[in-house]
């Protein structure tokens, strides 16, 4: 599954709780939560990967200079 | 009985979409009114970006550039960024506390008004302001920075930092309703300032150390930043849908604390 797939199901998950949590009330909120802090930590995750990626080229670039 | 039980039940009131639209508007026009007569609200969440951006963006640097592209345009992203993070914590989280501590939620409540609409015209309340302050850096950027942009990369700036605005309207709703009247803007300054830092929003975020760069992955504004920059060819290439999916993250949590906190006050006052 690419990244934009991915977050389209995320996306579509989170804003599914969001409305259960709005019409449902305060139970769908324990759902609603820690999904939602589980998607911001993966995604902060993933940045950071990819930034370590791109300093490790700069590195590698850097010494071979 | 049964009459007397009926007569003092409350019925569901019946309105048609126009009706409920126009309470709406007027609830945000009075909301807008209202922080616009407030003097400490308006020049200090407009005057701050733009002090700012004068100093550091025309005054300072303004020939130099970061990457290929302009101080005067990368801050803009910046400072915009910065501009609707306090027109929305300010505007949500300092009124919302002062209405709950002063009790005006409870004379809200006892109106016919949808209680929905009091939250809308906050958020309508910050994406305007936030459009005053990216508009008028845009002004200045252009007038004094020699900034240069087709319009429809205007739009596309403008319209990503106002829509930026909802996470943060929605943390000053959980803060609004956690923080008291007279503690909401230290809580809302020990948030903005240090989350402002560590975003890259004063420092470019290549500048910044690196525990504090790691750090800033996690934070929101920083990806709205990043959204903004990209804009303007000056992000850090990572797909703008990881940043959004963390703002909406980010906005579902704030929304559910607030929706937590006003289940709280909703269990004190009528048990």
């Amino acid at each position: 599954m690419n990244t934009t797939s991915e977050t389209l199901g995320v996306t579509a998950l989170l804003l599914l709780f969001g409305i259960l949590a709005l019409y449902g009330g305060v139970p769908w909120l324990a759902w609603l939560i820690p999904a939602a802090i589980v998607v911001w930590l993966t995604a902060s995750a993933r940045c950071q990967s990819r930034r370590d990626i791109i300093d490790a080229r700069v590195h590698n670039r850097s010494v071979g200079r | 009985m049964n009459a007397a039980a009926t007569s003092l039940s409350n019925p569901p009131i019946e309105r048609t979409i126009a009706h409920t639209l126009t309470i709406y508007l007027k609830e945000a026009k009075y909301e807008f009114l209202k922080n616009l007569r407030l003097r400490v609200y308006t020049a200090s969440v407009i005057s701050f970006p733009l002090m700012f951006y004068v100093l550091f963006g025309l005054v300072l640097n303004s020939k130099e550039t970061i990457g290929s592209t302009s101080v005067p345009t990368y801050l803009i992203a910046t400072y915009g960024t910065f501009g609707v993070m306090g027109a929305s914590l300010f505007g949500t989280a300092s009124g919302l506390a002062a209405d709950r501590g002063l009790g005006w939620l409870q004379v809200k409540r006892a109106s016919p008004m949808p209680p929905f609409a009091y939250f809308v015209a906050k958020v309508i309340l910050s994406m305007i302001f936030s459009t005053i302050v990216v508009t008028l850096l845009f002004i200045l950027g252009f007038t004094f920075g020699g900034v240069r942009m087709p319009l429809p990369e205007i739009a596309r700036l403008l319209g990503t930092l106002v829509a930026g605005s909802l996470p943060f309207s929605a943390l000053g709703l959980a803060i609004g309703y956690f923080a008291g009247p007279q503690s909401a803007p230290g809580v809302i300054n020990l948030i903005y300032l240090p989350m402002s830092f560590c975003s890259g929003l004063w420092v470019p975020y290549m500048f910044l150390p690196k525990v504090v760069r790691q750090i800033a992955l996690a934070l929101p504004p920083y990806h709205l930043s990043q959204l903004a920059l990209g804009v303007v060819g000056a992000g850090n290439h990572d797909p703008a849908a990881t940043h959004w999916e963390v703002l909406l993250a980010f906005t579902l949590i704030c929304l559910g604390l607030a929706r937590i906190g006003f289940q709280r006050d909703q269990g004190k006052l009528y048990g």
